[in-house]
């Protein structure tokens, strides 16, 4: 458990890269929707940094008998794990918060505290679509944890480590895991979706319960609960570089330089997916999750185990 | 005082003080969160005993556990009241003296055992042995104790719902259902 001297700079520096990726998901999110409805202006340039100024100026309003502990302690939960996962995120063999040896453990633990910060966001403001959207996202991201647990260990097979900086070395000296697992790139991508709710996983701010967790939710803590949203996409989508591309790998370009782009790529396309997929009722969600992908997920992770032992190369050996 | 024993220190007060939270607070959410809260500490421990592995599991684990309870409160809800505040303890004064002594029967446990020292050094690479461990030579322990849970787990669910949340209530409503599905089915 040595992880070297800590750099002090390296905090800051994350929260900057995040508030970042942040602005460029809330803009390409806001042009994939003027795209798609036909209205591309300055307003679609405009519109994020807006919304966050109303947010801000906008006063905090009360419920009746609140639970004001766990409802402000929502967004706080929502950003603090993004950041906690963002630590074992290698840019490049130097550029990371903390090479744990149990890397891809850590970051899965920390999205699954998501299911309590969605939670304490119904639950909080003693209201009732708020609590009915807390507790389906409950639901619906247990159905989603398990498959992405199961794609993550697959990526970690070949690597046979579960340090996010093997399973890149690994890949630099192989293949890509995007190449020899795709299908578990499409279960990781889709569950990097329901764990922020995104999309048509959006439950808690679920525009079919008048916004769900949104409903109550006003100024600053409303502004930090879409914040910590957006970084949680960001984070979930950013950990696929490292796992399926290769993480830095790339011509001309420092890997750091190389890692910020993709993890750019990605998530600005897995926002605008989110506009194109169907939004299932909250049953069919779970089905497909429990009946398809954890059956599907258990067979990559199979394929990927007998390919290894056939075609040992595969694994860069 | 080393940071090892400062940390240790924290973790323990922070999983006792949250423990006994659970029974202070008057909320389900709470009582649940600071449970969970209790674990995670616990969870965190473990990183003193060098095992980044078990403390990265056990967080995990904790956080699905204490989620799936708050779904299962409100899946065998027998009454919607459990939703407005409610107190977290009965029968507080057997509960008391039960606490009792059970803290001074494990604590004088504590103190009268000769407790062995090992002289063995952690391995290298302390999640490979809990793997070979696993997946060796006490295979056959933990698949047993997993299988016997799992089952325990699913037998206690469908003794449990098995007439339903609302009891016999549910079988006239579902009979009536029945009724105007096969009307509208195509029998006319």
């Amino acid at each position: 458990m040595n992880y070297g001297p800590v750099n002090w700079l390296a905090p800051p520096l994350a929260l900057v890269l995040v508030i970042l990726g942040v602005a460029w998901l809330a803009w390409v999110n806001r042009l994939a929707g003027d795209l798609a409805r036909g209205r591309v202006s300055l307003e679609t340039l405009m519109g994020p940094p807006r919304d966050m100024l109303r947010d801000l100026h906008k006063e905090f309003r009360l419920t009746e008998r609140p639970d004001l502990a766990l409802w402000l302690g929502a967004p706080l939960l929502l950003l603090t794990l993004t950041m906690a996962a963002l630590t074992v995120l290698p840019l490049s063999p130097d550029w990371v918060g903390a090479d744990s040896s149990v890397g891809v453990v850590f970051f899965t633990a920390m999205f699954a505290l998501t299911l309590v910060a969605a939670y304490w966001a119904g639950w909080g403001p003693n209201s009732k679509y708020p609590l009915i959207a807390g507790y389906r996202f409950v639901g619906l991201m247990l159905a989603y944890e398990m498959p992405l647990a199961i794609t993550v260990i697959a990526v970690a097979l070949p690597a046979e480590s579960l340090s996010v900086s093997s399973i890149v070395a690994t890949q630099q000296a192989a293949y890509w895991n995007a190449l020899t697992q795709p299908l578990g790139l499409v279960i990781y991508l889709l569950c990097a979706l329901a764990v922020p709710f995104w999309g048509p996983f959006n439950v808690v701010n679920a525009p079919e319960l008048a916004g769900g967790a949104l409903v109550e939710l006003s100024g600053a803590p409303k502004l930090l609960w879409r914040f910590g949203q957006y970084a949680l996409l960001l984070t979930t989508s950013a950990f696929a570089v490292p796992l399926f591309f290769g993480g830095g790998a790339g011509p001309w370009w420092p890997a750091p330089v190389w890692s910020l782009v993709k993890i750019l790529l990605v998530s600005g396309a897995l926002v605008a997916l989110g506009h194109g997929l169907g939004r299932l009722r909250l049953d069919r969600f779970m089905w497909w999750a429990w009946v398809v992908l954890i059956p599907l997920s258990l067979l990559n992770l199979f394929l990927i185990g007998l390919l290894i032992l056939i075609w040992p190369g595969l694994a860069g050996k | 005082m080393s940071m090892e024993i400062v940390v240790f220190v924290v973790l323990a007060l922070a999983a006792m003080v949250s423990g006994w939270l659970v029974f202070r607070v008057d909320s389900m959410a709470r009582a649940t969160f600071s449970l969970l809260g209790s674990f995670l500490a616990v969870a965190c421990l473990m990183l003193l005993l060098a095992s980044e592995f078990l403390f990265a599991i056990t967080f995990l684990m904790m956080i699905g556990e204490m989620v799936i309870m708050v779904l299962y409160m409100i899946a065998f809800m027998m009454n919607p009241a459990g939703l407005n505040p409610m107190n977290m303890v009965h029968q507080p004064r057997w509960a008391a003296a039960a606490g009792i002594v059970t803290f001074l029967v494990l604590a004088s446990v504590i103190l009268v055992t000769d407790w062995p020292v090992s002289e063995a050094n952690p391995p290298a690479d302390v999640t490979a042995a809990i793997g070979h461990e696993l997946l060796g030579g006490s295979m056959l322990i933990f698949e047993t104790a997993g299988v016997t849970l799992l089952t325990g787990m699913i037998a206690v669910m469908a003794m449990a719902a098995r007439r339903g949340r609302f009891g016999d209530a549910i079988q006239v409503q579902r009979e009536d259902d029945d009724g105007g599905g096969h009307d509208h089915g195509g029998h006319h």
